[in-house]
C-alpha cells in the first residue's frame, strides 16, 4: 500500500513539474511566432504608435502653434493691420494624421 | 513711419529665420538591404523598411513634417523579439552614423540642450526688434526735426512725436510677443519630445514595443546615413539615402 502511496506521488510531483516546465517552454518561445502573427504585432505596435503621437500634437497644438500665433501677432502689431494672420497648422496636422489613420 | 519700416522688416526677418525652408533636416530615400523587406504604413503613411533575424524583427520609419525635426530627423522603431530570452531596448539601442561620422541619437538632455539654446537665441532676437525699434525711432525724430524745420507748428511736432513713440511702443511690443511665443513652442516640444519618445524597457519574449527616435542630421548631407537597432546580440542595420531635391 505505500509502495502505492510513494509511486502516485512521485507521478504526480512528475506531472506537475512537466506541466510547468511545459507552461515556461511555450512563454519561452515565441519562435513559435508565424510571420503573419508576427506582422501582426507589427501592425498593431505601429498603430498604436500612431495613435500616441496623435494624441500628443492634440494636447499641445495650441502651445506648439504658439510661436508662428505670436510671430503673425507681431506682424499684425507692427503694421498696425487687423488682418488675422494666425494659421493653426498644428490643428491642421492632427486633422491629416487622424484622417490618414481613418482612411484605412 | 520710420520705425514702422524698421521694426516690420526686424520681425520679418525674426519669424523668416524660424521658418526658413531650408532650416529642416535631410529627407531620407530607404534602401532596403538584403533580407529586408519594404512595409506600408497604413496608419501615419510612407514606408518602413523592415529587418528580420533570428531572434528579433525591427521596422524603421522616418516621420515627415514634424516640429520635432527643428532637432533633426524624427525616425519611428518598431521591435518585436522572437528570441528566447528577455533583452533592454531602449534610446541607447540605437545608433547612427553618415558615412563614418557618428550622428548623435537625441537623448532628453540634448532635448533639453537644444531647447535652451533655442530659447536663448529667441531672446537675443527680442533685443534686436528692440534695439531696431529704439533706432527707428530716433532715426524718425531725425527726419521729422530736419524735414520740419523751423515751419513746423507746436501742435504738428507733438502730433509726430506722439506718431514716433507709438511706432516703437508697438514694434517693442511685437518683438515681446515673438519672444513670449518662442518660449511657449519650446517648452511644449520638449513635452512632446516625452511623450513620444522610445522609452527604456525589458522586452520578454514575444514582446513587441516601439516609440519615435531623432538623429543630428543635416540638411546638406551627400553620404548614405546608416541607422544601427541593436536587440541583444542582433544588430539590425538601416540605410538611407539623403534627398537632395
Amino acid at each position: 500500500m505505500s509502495k502505492i502511496l510513494v509511486a502516485s506521488a512521485l507521478s504526480a510531483a512528475v506531472l506537475a513539474w512537466s506541466g510547468a516546465a511545459g507552461a515556461q517552454t511555450s512563454e519561452a518561445r515565441p519562435a513559435f511566432l508565424t510571420p503573419e502573427q508576427m506582422n501582426q504585432l507589427l501592425d498593431e505596435e505601429t498603430r498604436r504608435q500612431h495613435q500616441r503621437r496623435v494624441s500628443a500634437y492634440d494636447q499641445l497644438k495650441g502651445r506648439l502653434d504658439s510661436s508662428i500665433g505670436a510671430s503673425a501677432e507681431a506682424r499684425n502689431l507692427a503694421v498696425g493691420s487687423a488682418l488675422q494672420m494666425v494659421t493653426p497648422l498644428t490643428d491642421i496636422k492632427v486633422q491629416q494624421l487622424q484622417q490618414k489613420g481613418m482612411v484605412r | 513711419m520710420t520705425p514702422r519700416i524698421l521694426s516690420v522688416v526686424m520681425v520679418a526677418l525674426a519669424s523668416g529665420c524660424a521658418s526658413m525652408p531650408f532650416s529642416g533636416p535631410a529627407t531620407y530615400v530607404p534602401q532596403p538591404q538584403a533580407g529586408q523587406d519594404v512595409v506600408e504604413n497604413p496608419h501615419a503613411g510612407g514606408y518602413s523598411l523592415q529587418s528580420s533575424q533570428a531572434r528579433s524583427v525591427a521596422r524603421v520609419q522616418q516621420m515627415v513634417g514634424d516640429n520635432l525635426e527643428e532637432h533633426g530627423a524624427l525616425f519611428k522603431v518598431i521591435v518585436l523579439n522572437t528570441g528566447p530570452q528577455p533583452v533592454p531596448f531602449g534610446l541607447g539601442s540605437i545608433s547612427a552614423q553618415s558615412g563614418k561620422t557618428p550622428i548623435t541619437v537625441v537623448d532628453h538632455n540634448k532635448v533639453r540642450e537644444l531647447e535652451e539654446a533655442k530659447k536663448s537665441s529667441g531672446d537675443a532676437m527680442g533685443s534686436l526688434m528692440n534695439a531696431g525699434a529704439v533706432l527707428g525711432g530716433i532715426l524718425s525724430a531725425a527726419v521729422a526735426g530736419v524735414a520740419g524745420g523751423p515751419n513746423m507748428s507746436q501742435a504738428q511736432m507733438e502730433s509726430a512725436s506722439q506718431s514716433i513713440a507709438g511706432g516703437m511702443v508697438g514694434s517693442m511690443e511685437a518683438s515681446s510677443k515673438a519672444t513670449e511665443g518662442t518660449r511657449i513652442a519650446s517648452d511644449a516640444r520638449r513635452e512632446l519630445f516625452s511623450l513620444v519618445a522610445l522609452q527604456d524597457r525589458m522586452l520578454q519574449p514575444g514582446d513587441v514595443w516601439g516609440g519615435y527616435f531623432i538623429i543630428e542630421s543635416k540638411r546638406f548631407t551627400t553620404e548614405d546615413t546608416m541607422i544601427e537597432v541593436r536587440m541583444g546580440a542582433e544588430t539590425h542595420q538601416f540605410r538611407f539615402k539623403p534627398k537632395l531635391f
